[in-house]
């Protein structure tokens, strides 16, 4: 192999749209755009962020890339194959290189499950290892999270919060993935136990060469374990750069907005915020032209009737900085 | 300084569950002063909305109780002796609260404009119409777009952001001299937080009543509060000006806290460290430690630590920290903990 490095992922024009049924025949009424034409892509070693409000598509993105659900349109490519449309026999190679761990340690681990069957049920479900290699895996990678071996015959109820999401990382982690789609993996923890968290996951992207999608509305703890961050809102990318360059320099109007209400926990700080006037339009009913035009300070006519491409402003010359506004100049 | 509108001493809620009786809030003392905004941080558990339904005497008894040498002064009436009438009274006009879901608020089955409607018809003892009117008035006083209209929905067709409002509205009704606001945006996207935390500060400059803020987030402490208070399992372990408390915490907790913010002026500037990590976890308050109940996770913790309990003493005016030994100035753990 040579030549340039290709992406790790490579995803162009995504769109996941959910019906919305109505009526006693339960019809399809109306649809709701949850991911409406996304294209990015990821290099090996890389952290993606991806921030933007509530249902903006974030989760509906992580999971469709996971072919947790069937894409509406667009391409996946991971490793330099199109996973969109393979079937779930042609799933199973890549099925293993991506992982996904979930915000919910409550809910997403099941409560009759011991923690070693939880931590290997990826094992078992690509029939790798005899129960013997399994639970000798699920040891050592109880270790590797910072949990004790003996936690392996205990119950999920057993554990706190922080502990449990170390059960989910482990069970993301044993089949050696490449990709690892975390879903506010630290959102439902406490203040305490979340740097824990995060330096884990840190820790373990060194070690095992991850490459982590990090899906979080937290845009402090996105900035500190990002190399790149995209922006969404209603289903678009509206802005993506190197995560320095989002946070130092935003370009578009919706980011200023995300990073000025940000609170900064520094009372000597404290600054007039840029605040946003009206709420997120509903999915199912996006505004025509740019999206964002009903909230944007700085919407013109062309706002409201072309919808801008994500484009690149990038002046350095060293990496992308993608927007997706009429009003960034070149 | 300005005037005290409540005083709690020693107060004391317990909840008596299956396994024996559980020390939720175990001798809180603070005050609030007249138009400022009090902070109320801890993690999950520690007691701070149990501290504020105390305040109420809103706390579901049984299984909760409030030790009767409990003190709370309101308004220069002692909470503990009047009966549930007059608190009655006393809730909505002398002290409201918003939460973190309105949706505990509010009533499902009624239309926002007649809740608010409701509740001027009897404390303010408004004609139908009159009320009617001012619930339509205070909609709009608190952003709500198209008042009128929006006083005939019901609170699950209103977005989080406008329940939210609404929910704000229904407390300053009556115009109380106190707001407790428990996590009121902690449901919420950070531009809707934005909007309400605005709209919070801007009632309080117009009717100069006190808010005391409950929050896990620091960064919300740190652009809404005048002064905090820190509580850990239970109790208050530090008290500070806000920018004392940021500047030179005096409590190893509170100094971890801090610490395990990422702190991104210095992430800008190239190296990311390891973010600071408290190690350990928060005790389950069936079984607390003996002695100072932070002392398994502290850096800096002695022999005496895990002895002797603290108690929460002065160290200058405005700030008290339940510690041995008080952090000085740039005192913090010598590494960033491993995770
Ligand atoms: N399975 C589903 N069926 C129908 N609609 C869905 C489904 N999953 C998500 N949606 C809708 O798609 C939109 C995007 O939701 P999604 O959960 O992806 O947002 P999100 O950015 O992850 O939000 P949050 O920050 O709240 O987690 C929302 O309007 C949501 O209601
Ligand atoms: N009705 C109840 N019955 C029994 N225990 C209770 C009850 N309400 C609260 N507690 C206990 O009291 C303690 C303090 O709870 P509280 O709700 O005040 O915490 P908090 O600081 O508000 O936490 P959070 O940040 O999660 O809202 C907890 O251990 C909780 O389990
Ligand atoms: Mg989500
Ligand atoms: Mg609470």
């Amino acid at each position: 192999m040579s030549g340039a490095p290709k992406p790790l992922l490579a995803v162009r024009g995504l769109k996941k749209h959910f019906p919305v049924r109505g009526g006693l025949l339960k019809k399809v009424v109306g649809w709701v755009y949850a991911v409406d034409g996304v294209s990015f892509t990821l290099e090996e070693g890389d952290t993606l962020g991806l921030v933007g409000e509530s249902g903006c598509g974030k989760s509906t993105l992580g999971r469709t890339l996971m072919r947790l659900y069937e894409p509406t349109e667009g391409a996946i490519e991971f490793q330099g194959r199109d996973i969109a449309r393979a079937s779930a026999a042609e799933l199973m190679p890549a099925r293993r290189e991506m992982a996904m761990i979930f915000q919910d340690p409550y809910a997403s681990l099941n409560p009759r499950m011991t923690v070693s069957d939880i931590v290997t049920a990826p094992m078992s479900a690509h029939g790798v290892g005899t129960p013997a290699e399994r639970r000798e895996k699920a040891s050592e990678i109880l270790q590797v999270v910072g949990l004790r071996a003996q936690a392996a015959s205990r119950y999920p109820h057993e554990f706190s919060g922080g502990q449990r999401q170390r059960i989910g990382i482990a069970r993301a982690l044993i089949l050696n993935p490449k990709l690892v789609i975390a879903d506010e993996p630290v959102s439902a923890l406490d203040v305490s136990i979340r740097a824990q968290v995060v330096n884990l996951m840190m820790r373990l992207k060194e070690r095992f060469k991850l490459t982590y999608v990090f899906i979080a509305h937290d845009l402090s703890i996105v900035e500190y374990i990002s190399s790149h961050v995209a922006v969404m809102y209603l289903g678009r990318v509206m802005e993506k750069a190197a995560a320095k360059t989002l946070y130092a320099s935003p370009k578009h109007p919706y980011t200023q907005a995300l990073i000025s209400a940000n609170p900064v926990p520094d009372p000597a700080r404290r600054a007039q915020k840029q605040v946003l006037k009206g709420e997120i339009p509903s999915p199912m009913h996006p505004p025509s032209g740019c999206v964002f035009h009903t909230r944007c300070p700085l919407a013109e006519e062309r706002c409201r009737a072309e919808a801008p491409a994500l484009r690149d402003v990038d002046k350095t010359g060293t990496d992308e900085h993608l927007v997706a506004c009429h009003l960034v100049k070149d | 300084m300005g005037k005290t509108v409540l005083e709690v001493q020693n107060l004391v809620t317990e909840f008596h569950v299956e396994h024996g009786v559980a020390r939720a809030v175990d001798g809180v003392s603070f005050h609030l002063e007249e138009g400022e905004t009090l902070g109320l941080v801890g993690e999950s558990g520690s007691g701070k909305s149990v501290t504020s339904l105390s305040l109420m005497r809103l706390v579901p008894s049984p299984p909760g109780r409030i030790l009767p040498s409990s003190r709370i002064v309101l308004g220069g009436r002692d909470v503990m002796k009047l009966s549930e009438r007059e608190m009655q009274a006393v809730r909505g006009s002398e002290v409201a609260m918003v939460f973190q879901d309105p949706m505990t608020a509010l009533n499902p089955v009624y239309t926002v404009g007649n809740q608010l409607a409701e509740v001027l018809l009897r404390h303010e003892g408004l004609s139908r119409e009159k009320a009617r009117a001012r619930a339509v008035e205070l909609l709009e006083h608190v952003g709500i777009p198209a008042p009128a209209k929006r006083a005939d929905s019901y609170p699950h067709q209103l977005s989080g952001g406008m329940r939210q409002r609404a929910m704000i509205a229904m407390a300053l009704s009556c115009s109380p001299r106190i707001l407790i606001a428990d996590e009121p945006t902690t449901a919420l996207d950070v531009t809707i937080q934005a909007q309400i935390l605005e709209l919070i500060k801007k009632l309080q400059r117009e009717t100069g009543m006190a808010v005391i803020m409950i929050t896990h987030d620091l960064g919300v402490v740190a652009e809404t509060c005048d002064r905090v208070n820190v509580m850990y399992c239970g109790r208050i372990v530090e008290e500070a000006p806000i920018r004392d408390l940021f500047a030179a915490p005096k409590h190893p907790y509170t100094r971890g806290l801090i610490d395990s913010i990422p702190d991104l002026e210095a992430s800008r500037g190239g190296v990311r460290k390891p973010l600071f990590a408290i190690p350990g976890m928060v005790p389950d308050i069936h079984h607390l430690p003996a002695g100072c109940r932070f002392a398994e996770r502290c850096f800096k913790a002695a022999d005496a630590c895990r002895s002797s309990d603290p108690v929460l003493s002065d160290l200058a005016p405005g700030r008290r920290a339940a510690c041995l030994t008080p952090l000085a100035a740039g005192e913090r753990a010598p590494a960033a903990a491993e995770a």
